[in-house]
């Protein structure tokens, strides 16, 4: 076992069930802080995985990871955000004005 | 400790957090909040796809699972609260219409 195994095992054990812990409870915008910190340690713990399994193709993995969550960080919440502003009301409002 | 017992330690935390994270997307009620747990599920698969030494399934789970189908669960409950929005639109523009001026 060597030292990046060793990193993967202590983050996925102590880091990921706060992030689940965090995206099960509140309200969906809350929950959306829990998802954040999750896709960043689990973009961590690919890249450790790849260096611990010395194999240099699952390192795509957290690339593409990367790549893919802010982006869906984004869209939620475009959409989350979007169904309180755009609530039927200020859309009128908006559209009169 | 050797790297198959570090191996099948990290399989079983990965296992357990898929479980985790999927018996509290099943119990979660309101869609909006389920999609968030599923993209938390999508992650945990993809760690323990990765962990099983299989990186292209755990790719194909990282697109789809992380990005897609929280995005259709959005668009779709986006479209059905807008149409009973635009059901009882009748109700709610008299009276805000009212509040506004």
């Amino acid at each position: 076992m060597n030292a990046w195994l060793l990193a993967t095992a202590v983050l996925l054990t102590l880091g990921m069930p706060p992030c689940v812990w965090a995206a099960g409870r509140g309200s969906a915008v809350e929950r959306l802080a829990g998802l954040n910190l999750a896709t960043t340690v689990v973009t961590v713990v690919l890249l450790l995985t790849a260096q611990g399994f010395d194999r240099s193709s699952f390192a795509d993995l957290g690339l593409v990871l990367a790549v893919l969550g802010p982006a869906g960080t984004l869209v939620f919440a475009r959409f989350l955000g979007g169904r309180s502003i755009e609530a039927p009301d200020t859309r009128r409002t908006h559209g009169k004005a | 400790m050797n790297t198959a017992t570090a191996q099948e330690y990290l399989i079983a935390v990965a296992l357990v957090l898929v479980a985790v994270s999927a018996t509290a997307a099943a119990l979660a009620r309101d869609p909006v909040r389920q999609a968030v747990l599923l993209a938390v599920l999508g992650l945990c698969l993809t760690v323990l796809f990765t962990l099983l030494q299989a990186p292209d399934v755990a790719l194909s789970q990282l697109a789809v699972g992380t990005a897609v189908t929280p995005l259709l669960i959005l668009l779709t409950v986006r479209k059905v609260r807008r149409g009973t929005a635009a059901h009882h639109e009748p109700d709610g523009r008299g009276q805000e219409g009212g509040d506004e001026s």
